[in-house]
């Protein structure tokens, strides 16, 4: 009987969880976010060479880093959820596949955006350019790979197995500005020693990568919630939760 | 083998072969890219004992040498010298600079080998590097001057003291 | 503040198109991505509401089809909707 109960209960106490943590998440991401922009946007000092240009490096570099991040977290999941049979880990996966789509896709945008007033080109077939679009070909293959399946247990495992074969382009992504001769430059605060930049342009990058992390998490919990409600519609407390939302 | 297992494996495949194949164009355009890559040294001596051949297509990498930069007035025609370590390659150029474009800057440029030191580019691009600093601070660590792209006067002595 | 007044803060020293291109199409993206994430928590709800509300009607219809005998007709399927109905109201109060 206990057996049989417990993974049902763990899925309506992640829920609960989720739902607990989403307002932090919302309204702390929600003021660093801006916070940090309007103050790279308005009060940062300009750059030595590319004046104010260099001020997409506040949405470009929080949306590159998040697409890494987002891509660790999302294998991770997949590899706990192929390894322990998780659930609810396959469900982690899928609601994070969509959020690192997005932030790699923002990421390119605004590259190009960047790319074409200061190299003089919006793409070009470059090491780390490629391989940032091939992290977000990675992110598709994912969830059209697990929407391919009927059965979530079955699709879960095989969008499991194609995230953690595309790791591999992680450390592409990261090293390439080192290992080809890449327009691209080489990376500011990603490295061990002293980063290159001054006090009052590291302080709005960082406190807005902080503000793309909470903003995507608050997203996650979201979708995390909508998984487990799909996955979970007959259950009793689904339905009682959707009556009382209803009320609301 | 029942019909719904089959139409499951027809979209898997569908989907492992469109993003395998998206990739697999992707490393390819890279590797065209990668290997034609010079810098002027490499272009009069030889990348791994192998000179470029006359005529041959080719991307070049290296630092605008500074006072090189001439500028036709009428036409739009620029040529410059590209140095790294060793001897110096020409490049002539038709067309919009891209706006880092400076004396002393970081230029990637793809053409045409037409003689052993001299490159008819129909592409320039920027390269920068990955420091970032305020105007200010950068003349007082660097002696740079900040100057915006329509005022800097290219061919004159003395943008960066 | 870097700016002297609001129309060299929108100009951007001349790259205002490419720097506002690039925080709007982020803005415009996040704001998306949250969009789908709420408003598909919301039509969850409203579909368990409506699979529960066939539920109840499916479990009517076979209660009376019980009484009734083999044959249902359709005057029974109208009277399953209306005891689908009130069953949906008892459900309201009882939360």
């Amino acid at each position: 009987m206990w057996k049989w109960l417990h993974p049902y209960a763990k899925t309506e106490r992640t829920y609960h969880l989720c739902q607990r943590l989403l307002p932090w998440f919302s309204l702390l991401g929600l003021v660093v976010i801006l916070v940090a922009t309007a103050w790279g946007l308005a009060f940062a000092p300009m750059d030595y060479q590319q004046s104010e240009a260099y001020r997409i490096i506040y949405v470009h570099v929080p949306s590159a880093v998040l697409s890494k991040s987002l891509y660790s977290a999302m294998a991770i999941a997949g590899f706990i959820g192929l390894v322990w049979q998780v659930k609810t880990s396959f469900m982690a996966m899928i609601a994070l596949a969509p959020i690192g789509a997005t932030v790699t896709f923002v990421s390119l945008i605004t590259g190009a955006a960047w790319g074409k007033p200061m190299w003089g080109t919006w793409w070009e077939w470059d090491a780390r350019l490629t391989s940032q679009l091939i992290l977000l070909f990675l992110f598709f293959g994912v969830i059209s790979l697990y929407k391919a399946f009927e059965d979530k247990q079955q699709a879960g495992k095989a969008a499991g197995v194609m995230a953690i074969v595309g790791v591999i382009n992680l450390p592409i992504i990261h090293y390439s500005v080192e290992w080809w001769n890449t327009l691209h430059q080489g990376a500011t605060i990603m490295k061990f020693d002293k980063p290159s930049m001054p006090a009052e342009m590291l302080w709005p990058l960082l406190l807005s990568i902080l503000g793309w992390a909470l903003v995507s998490g608050a997203i996650f919990l979201l979708r995390m919630q909508n998984e487990i409600l799909q996955r979970e519609h007959r259950r009793p407390w689904v339905v009682a939760l959707a009556n009382k939302s209803e009320k609301q | 083998m029942n019909p719904r297992r089959q139409k499951r494996l027809i979209t898997v495949s569908v989907i492992l072969l469109v993003v395998g194949g998206a990739i697999g164009l992707m490393l390819y355009a890279l590797s065209q890219n990668i290997d034609l890559f010079y810098t002027p040294s490499e272009i009069i001596q030889g990348k791994e004992g192998q000179i470029p051949a006359i005529g041959q297509r080719l991307r070049i990498g290296g630092m605008v040498v500074p006072g090189t930069v001439k500028r036709d007035q009428e036409t739009l025609s620029v040529s410059f010298d590209l140095v790294d370590t060793g001897p110096a390659v020409t490049v002539s150029y038709q067309g919009i600079l891209p706006d880092l474009f400076r004396e002393g800057q970081g230029i990637v440029a793809t053409g045409v080998l037409t003689q052993n030191n001299y490159i008819e580019a129909h592409e320039v691009l920027a390269k920068h590097d990955e420091e970032y600093m305020p105007p200010e601070l950068a003349e007082k660590m660097k002696g740079i001057k900040h100057v915006k792209p329509e005022q800097a006067s290219y061919g004159k002595a003395g943008e960066s003291e | 503040m870097h700016f002297e007044d609001f129309s060299s803060f929108l100009d951007m020293a001349g790259y205002g198109v490419y720097v506002w291109l690039s925080f709007g199409c982020a803005a415009l993206s996040l704001m998306i991505l949250w969009c789908d994430s709420f408003f598909s928590k919301r039509r969850l709800f409203t579909q368990v509401l409506k699979e529960q509300a066939r539920q109840a009607r499916i479990k009517a219809a076979a209660t009376q089809s019980t009484t009734a005998g083999q044959s249902a007709t359709a005057g029974q399927s109208t009277a399953a909707e209306q005891s689908a109905t009130a069953q949906k109201r008892t459900n309201g109060e009882q939360v």
